[in-house]
């Protein structure tokens, strides 16, 4: 009971703690990368990774951390607000194998990949497999084609205590927000 | 279930039932969480999303109930400070066992999120780790000695037969893979010693940097397909100067029984420092839960205390509504049932007593529209009546009076009703002889009494007849009097008139005309006989002389009568008296005239609206009048003055005439203005009387007297009106 009342006072402080800064880290996209690729529209982004302190504080304590980017085509028109034609996504998951002190970066069911240090993985993650989103020929109607590409840590895909903190923590808020560019015809 | 049942239901009673539901459905949740944090992670959001859910609703239901509740404080609404006591009793009742049973339910839930952490286990699995990786160390140890004499028999291998030799290292090494590569990354060649694995396994690029960094790079890898593999990089240098280095990578299996249980002893102690790691958030997301769940409990606490109490207190509000409007005098509201509890029998007693009130009051009030029809239905006559009508209590106060009593009195008696009466008199003071009248009564204890009542006013001269009636009743204060009245001015006037006249053409009729035969017979006996008869002695002469001359005297006074009596009608216009009397009095300015006239005449008089020619005949009147009480012996000095009078709101005009004779006869003094009164031997006794007839007709007041100093006066007061007050007399 004595132990509870401090932590009962301290609930307030404890959110306005994780609502801490972000000191510093985030999720960048520098550039699209976008080409056509046996007729198919790729991406090629490049990304710019880095975690703040929480997020790596977790990450070293055995919490997987997921990297979620988020792709999509969209077309402009006149009098409506632009239509989503494609849109998908893809999940890297981060997380550190202790016996082996290796960080692993796992996409859906392939063989995790394995790197001797957290910048290494993400220096693999800022370059990603190429990704192709739609054929050219499904994006040749009227319009403008935009594509556009958002990173971010996937908060959903914590545990459910952190993902409480994380939601009001800005720490954990490390998106690149949408970044988009024309499609040239 | 009816629609209204339904309504109700689902407008009242359905918000709660969801709450509560809600409410036990976190408590649920938050129950099963402690016991599995796999339900918790699953149930985690929903069980937040309610919470939040319920706690806003709640919230907004009870700031709103909160607001009303203050509103009804202010505007000190029955029931509000019984609603206001109530809730915080109840608060006070609830708050501090649930309160409690948080801290002892947060405390329990951390002591059991502590108790999953263990020290020894911590330490256990730590050690377990270390025991683990130091084997895989010493393991990575060997292989990379393995690896190392495998590049040294490699480093200078011909790129052709580079193939052949790699099969050969990797059944000396004992490797799964072995892999020759270009430092840039091209491989040169590889052999495999399970062809499930006969792609090279490529480095990570950065490995592949360590490798030609450090010469060497080795690590633990999660293997394809579950287990642990070894990577192991040799930087071999170049074959030969100018020729690019190789790297030489081995990959070795870990023994499946070592991988599997390093694997797990890895799995569970990266589980538990997850746990460790999230010892705190998880303490705090509990922590806020039940907070929440604590606030959701208070919060519906507080509501059940807004609804019990407005429960409670409605019966009482009702009561205390009704009550105000038993008190402003509306009967007619019941009270909707409240139960069968006290109060219950309280809202009954009270719906039976305001029924009664009420139809009592309904019997009361037919009773007071009948009186009130009685009354409105005499108040109407009386407004009708031409008399006037005025009621006077005990205490010689005005109590009503009716329409037709102001428009003959000329006095807004409203405003007197309920004062004494002498404050009408105060006001106005030409209403003074009435008001003496009704003190005079109002005191006696005579039950009727009549009396003819002469007011002179702004109108002039009025005669009022008053009739009173003392009305009985028990109580002698509350005995009040009804006097009615009517104005017998213009009765009188016309009765004189006629009267006069009549008496006029009885005159003309019965005496006049046979005067003349008369005359004339005794004027032929006279021619005929006076010469003949000589020893008549001159009786003839004599008698016949009488008679004619005393028809002539006849004649004189008929004619005399006949102008008193005589009622021409008035030639009202607006004169100038003082001008008037200037051109009397010049008439009698001559020599052949013993006569002064002295004139003192107020040039403020105003005009007046009267019969020029009468005034005239009024002014010689009064003029031969004096002449003749004078005498022949002495010199008639006559004082003429004009004046303006104010008596109350009126003005007068009076006009006065002194003499220097003897004055009148004291026993005259009451029948003055009656005909025949004259102590002339041959004066007619109409002179005066004529005057007086004048001025009556002009609204006027007249009056006779002595002066100190010997000389009669005749005083004539005429009232001041306007042309237009004059036509509107005669139009009504």
């Amino acid at each position: 009971m004595r132990k509870s009342i401090p932590m009962l006072l301290a609930l307030p402080l404890l959110l306005a703690g994780c609502a801490g800064g972000r000191d510093g880290g985030g999720l960048r996209v520098r550039d699209l990368g976008l080409s056509e690729i046996d007729g198919r529209v790729v991406l090629r982004p490049g990304l710019a990774l880095s975690l703040t302190k929480p997020i790596e504080q977790a990450l070293d304590n055995g919490v997987a951390v997921t990297i979620l980017m988020e792709a999509r085509v969209t077309r402009g028109r006149d009098w409506f607000w632009p239509a989503t034609e494609v849109e998908k996504e893809r999940r890297y998951t981060l997380l550190y194998h202790s016996l082996s002190e290796q960080y692993l970066v796992r996409q859906g069911g392939q063989t995790p990949r394995a790197f001797p240090s957290r910048l290494a993985a993400l220096a693999a993650l800022s370059n990603p497999d190429p990704w192709p989103l739609a054929k050219t020929g499904a994006l040749a109607g009227d319009g403008h084609f935009r594509v556009a590409l958002r990173v971010s840590v996937d908060l959903q895909s914590l545990p459910a205590p952190l993902r409480l903190m994380a939601y009001f923590s800005p720490a954990w808020h490390v998106g690149s927000g949408w970044q988009s560019e024309n499609l040239a015809p | 279930m009816t629609a209204s049942a339904f309504r109700r239901f689902v407008g009242r009673t359905l918000p709660w039932v969801a709450l509560a539901v809600l409410l036990l459905t976190s408590l649920y949740l938050m129950s099963a969480a402690t016991h599995d944090a796999a339900r918790f992670d699953r149930y985690y959001a929903w069980l937040l999303g309610l919470n939040a859910l319920a706690l806003v609703v709640l919230l907004g239901v009870i700031v709103q109930q909160a607001i009303r509740l203050y509103r009804h404080l202010k505007r000190r609404t029955p029931g509000a400070r019984l609603t206001r006591r109530f809730v915080l009793v109840f608060l006070a009742l609830v708050a501090p066992p649930v309160i409690v049973v948080y801290l002892f339910s947060v405390e329990l839930l951390h002591r059991g999120i502590d108790s999953w952490f263990d020290v020894r286990v911590e330490q256990s699995l730590n050690d377990a780790l270390k025991l683990g990786q130091i084997y895989l160390d010493d393991s990575k140890r060997n292989l990379l000695t393995s690896t190392r004499r495998a590049g040294a028999v490699l480093r200078d291998v011909d790129t052709k037969d580079a193939a052949r030799r790699l099969s050969e290292q990797l059944r000396q090494v004992n490797a799964r893979q072995l892999t020759l590569f270009t430092e840039s990354g091209r491989v040169i060649a590889t052999s495999s010693s399970d062809p499930r694995w006969l792609v090279p396994d490529y480095p990570e690029s950065v490995v592949l940097s360590i490798a030609r960094q450090r010469e060497f790079y080795a690590a633990l890898e999660p293997s394809r397909g579950g287990g642990l593999k070894m990577r192991v990089l040799m930087n071999l240098g170049p074959p030969a100067p100018l020729k690019p280095a190789r790297v030489l990578q081995a990959i070795y299996d870990v023994p499946e029984n070592v991988g599997l249980l390093a694997d797990r002893i890895a799995e569970d102690y990266e589980r538990y420092e997850t746990l460790v790691y999230l010892r705190q958030p998880l303490k705090l997301s509990f922590t806020i839960t039940l907070s929440l769940v604590l606030l959701l409990s208070l919060l519906l606490a507080i509501l059940a205390a807004f609804r019990a109490s407005r429960r409670l207190v409605a019966p009482i509000r009702n009561l205390a509504d009704a009550t105000g409007e038993v008190a402003a005098g509306r009967y007619g509201r019941q009270i909707p049932g409240a139960g069968d509890d006290e109060l219950g029998f309280l809202v009954r007693s009270f719906n039976a007593m305001t029924r009664e009130i009420d139809q009592s009051t309904r019997r009361a009030e037919e009773s007071r529209r009948a009186v009130e029809r009685q009354r409105t239905y005499l108040e109407a006559v009386l407004a009708r009546l031409s008399s006037g009508v005025l009621t006077i209590d005990s205490n010689a106060r005005l109590r009503t009076s009716n329409h037709a009593a102001n428009s003959i009195l000329g006095v807004a008696l409203k405003e007197y009703e309920g004062r004494p009466l002498i404050e009408l008199e105060d006001d106005h003071p030409l209403l003074s002889p009435l008001v003496r009248a009704l003190l005079e009564h109002a005191g006696s204890r005579r039950a009727d009494w009549r009396q003819e009542i002469v007011l002179f006013g702004a109108d002039g001269r009025q005669v009022l007849m008053c009739r009173g009636t003392r009305l009985a009743s028990p109580d002698r204060e509350a005995e009040n009097q009804v006097v009615v009245f009517d104005d017998l001015t213009a009765l009188i006037q016309a009765q004189r008139d006629a009267a006069w006249g009549e008496m006029a053409r009885r005159l003309a009729h019965e005496v006049k005309n046979p005067l003349t035969p008369i005359q004339l017979s005794a004027e032929r006996l006279r021619r005929r006989y006076l010469g003949r008869l000589n020893h008549d002695d001159g009786l003839l002469d004599r008698a016949t002389h009488t008679i004619v001359q005393q028809v002539e005297a006849l004649k004189k006074l008929i004619n005399a009568f006949g102008d008193y009596a005589r009622t021409p009608r008035l030639q009202l216009e607006s004169l100038s008296l003082n001008r008037l009397v200037r051109d009397v009095a010049e008439l009698y300015r001559n020599e052949d005239q013993p006569l002064d006239i002295e004139l003192a005449l107020d040039e403020s008089v105003p005009e007046v609206v009267a019969d020029a020619d009468r005034l005239r005949q009024l002014l010689h009147n009064l003029i031969k009048n004096a002449q003749e009480a004078v005498g022949a012996d002495a010199r008639c000095r006559l004082a003429v003055r004009t004046s303006l009078r104010r008596r109350g709101d009126a003005e007068h005009l009076e006009l006065s005439v002194a003499d220097n004779g003897p004055g009148f006869p004291r026993e005259l003094m009451e029948r003055l203005f009656e005909p025949y009164t004259t102590t002339k031997v041959r004066g007619t006794g109409l002179g005066l009387a004529i005057v007086k007839k004048i001025v009556e007709e002009h609204g006027g007041m007249i009056r006779a007297e002595n002066g100190p100093d010997g000389g009669a006066r005749v005083i004539v007061l005429l009232p001041v009106r306007q042309r237009a007050e004059v036509a509107r007399d005669r139009g009504a």
